[in-house]
């Protein structure tokens, strides 16, 4: 009798995950248009490098996915990081953003990795081109105060 | 008696006066709280003095608040901090992120109301235009 109870258990569950694969979230995965921060702004190769290690899965409309992220209910942990992550600051939509906007957004930037609040430890355990060395936090400072700089004198 | 009379009534004169001035003391905010009250508007000061500067001023004990925001710093700050800080507390206020829950368990009337987030963030718009507008 328990046995028996214990084998349904376990079927009911293998159906219902199995069920879940069917419903997916949309997927974030375009290609990038004229109003990407690469296309309105001179990055340095290698600031895009860091910028694409660590913040555009979550910060744009490009993820590069991992294979267990098409798996559900992780598709949906993952959508709902992307759906933040853009609301807060997304660089494929970088050249709509106002001046103040940018000037706030690359101040962040580099607060954020400074303080080490991003990129997000849950993300970073994964993607270990993500955690940032210090040289690159510098590198990616030095950059957003400069830009910063640069769009506050534009008139 | 003439005398005795006016003694009394300088003395009570003297009270007065010494009387006048202590209460009048009494009413002007505490000395720390000079330095954000004179910093913007009125309007925009009282609801951050009431709000935001018991966490986010050099004698705060919690050091987190004081490294985000420190309003007894702002002057130092440079434009583009600036423009970064206004931007966080309009975020921040409008996510219902600041004041913290826990905070307001213990100080319920430091909720900001709608209006004043609206104030707020009205505020930081055009303060923030106006910083950048005085670099050029």
């Amino acid at each position: 009798m328990f046995r028996k109870i214990t084998f349904l258990f376990i079927v009911l569950l293998v159906v219902v995950f199995i069920a879940m694969q069917f419903f997916q979230p949309g997927k974030n995965l375009e290609e990038p248009t004229e109003q990407h921060l690469f296309n309105t702004a001179h990055v340095s190769a290698e600031v895009q490098g860091i910028l694409k290690n660590a913040c555009m899965d979550c910060h744009s409309n490009n993820t590069n996915y991992l294979w267990y992220h098409k798996i559900s209910p992780v598709s949906w942990y993952i959508h709902k990081h992307i759906a933040d992550g853009k609301k807060a600051l997304d660089f494929s939509v970088w050249g709509g953003y106002s001046k103040l906007e940018k000037i706030g957004m690359l101040d962040e930037v580099c607060e954020e990795t400074k303080e080490k609040t991003m990129p997000l430890k849950s993300y970073t355990w994964m993607h270990k081109k993500a955690n940032l060395t210090e040289k690159e936090i510098e590198t990616l400072c030095n950059w957003a105060e400069s830009y910063a700089e640069e769009l506050l004198l534009e008139k | 008696m003439k005398n005795i009379f006016l003694a009394l009534s300088a003395s009570f004169l003297a009270m007065a006066i010494f009387l006048s001035f202590t209460t009048g003391t009494k009413q002007l905010p505490a000395p720390g709280n000079d330095e954000i009250l004179n910093l913007f508007p009125t309007e925009v000061s009282t609801i951050l003095n009431n709000s935001c500067f018991q966490c986010h001023n050099s004698d705060s004990k919690n050091v987190d608040a004081k490294k985000g925001l420190n309003f007894s710093e702002w002057k130092k700050y440079s434009v583009i901090k600036k423009v970064g800080k206004l931007k966080k507390v309009c975020e921040t206020i409008t996510e219902d992120e600041m004041p913290p829950e826990k905070f307001l368990e213990r100080f319920p009337h430091k909720k900001l109301t709608d209006e004043q987030v609206k104030l707020l963030c009205k505020w930081v718009k055009e303060e923030s235009e106006k910083i950048v507008k005085n670099m050029n």
